[in-house]
């Protein structure tokens, strides 16, 4: 991934767009990494019984595939400061979700070049199910 | 029909509290598991050479990694906040980075309750429930702070 300098974005650039198809399996390789074994994640009884209508994809991994969004786009060079997710809808897997990204705040904070993004995730309708905020310092071209 | 508060002065005694200390290292390997998990092939989790490349000399931990400790420190305070409803979903989480994170340091997270608040909704009468989580290194330097708000229902 090339470095994106601080000159090379603006209040309205995107980021570009990162789809995820989560499986069953995923989120069990996700419940195994990061140490949440809740069933409603997996076990499609349990999900009912906390009467939700399918299993849903940890809110956690949502953040991280966000995570991704703002690191792939950043590169290395790229430092990430903050990074929030609110889970306002459900995701299921077995379908597509798409984050997406968009500049809306370009500062100075001492010697950062810091540029504040929405960050979200839609779900194969077009809905969207998780927003957020991702802030990031970049460097300069000079 | 209007449900039935839940939350207590008792419950809101509980705000403040703070459970035990966890030690959470940070390990070359539970990195690479993580990545594969979330189908993240950057090189900087997982390949050694590159990351070596890079300013941060080393591998790094990805942005939602510190949620496994987050989650270990929460269990260490089970007993500041007891839910007087049965399920839990996680309702929206915040990261603040002050340091990268890298293999082979030994981070301590403190969870601290920090708000209660209760609200109905589609699921019922639900309890939304902040948790402050600070991160350590192994020198005492802040590295994150973790901001995670579970529903109860």
């Amino acid at each position: 991934m090339a470095t994106i300098y601080f000159e090379d974005v603006q209040e309205g650039t995107l980021v570009p767009p990162l789809t995820k198809q989560p499986t069953t399996r995923q989120l069990v390789m996700w419940a195994g990494a990061i140490g949440d074994y809740a069933e409603i994640h997996y076990d499609l009884r349990a999900a009912q019984a906390a009467k939700l209508s399918d299993v849903i994809i940890h809110g956690a991994l949502k953040c991280a595939f966000l995570g991704q969004l703002v690191t792939d786009w950043i590169g290395p060079d790229g430092t990430l400061e903050k990074l929030g997710a609110s889970y306002r809808g459900m995701d299921s897997p077995g379908k597509s979700i798409t984050c997406k990204g968009r500049v809306v705040k370009k500062t100075r904070v001492g010697k950062k070049n810091i540029v504040e993004c929405d960050v979200w995730i839609e779900n194969e309708k077009g809905d969207t199910t998780t927003t957020g905020k991702a802030v990031v310092a970049l460097p300069s071209r000079g | 029909m209007t449900q039935q508060s839940v939350l207590t002065p008792e419950l809101k005694a509980q705000i403040g509290r703070t459970g035990k200390p966890i030690v959470f290292d940070i390990e070359k390997g539970a990195i690479r598991k993580y990545a594969e998990a979330i189908s993240d092939k950057n090189p900087l989790w997982v390949d050694e050479g590159f990351a070596k490349e890079t300013r941060y000399k080393g591998i790094i931990a990805p942005p939602v990694f510190l949620h496994a400790a987050s989650i270990l420190a929460r269990k260490a305070a089970d007993g500041v906040f007891v839910s007087p409803l049965k399920n839990t979903v996680n309702g929206g989480q915040e990261f603040e980075y002050m340091a990268p994170v890298r293999v082979g340091d030994t981070i301590t997270a403190v969870c601290r309750l920090g708000d209660l608040k209760e609200a109905q909704g589609r699921l019922g009468m639900m309890l939304i429930v902040t948790y402050l989580i600070g991160c350590k290194d192994q020198r005492g330097k802040p590295v994150a702070n973790i901001t995670q708000t579970i529903i109860s229902y």
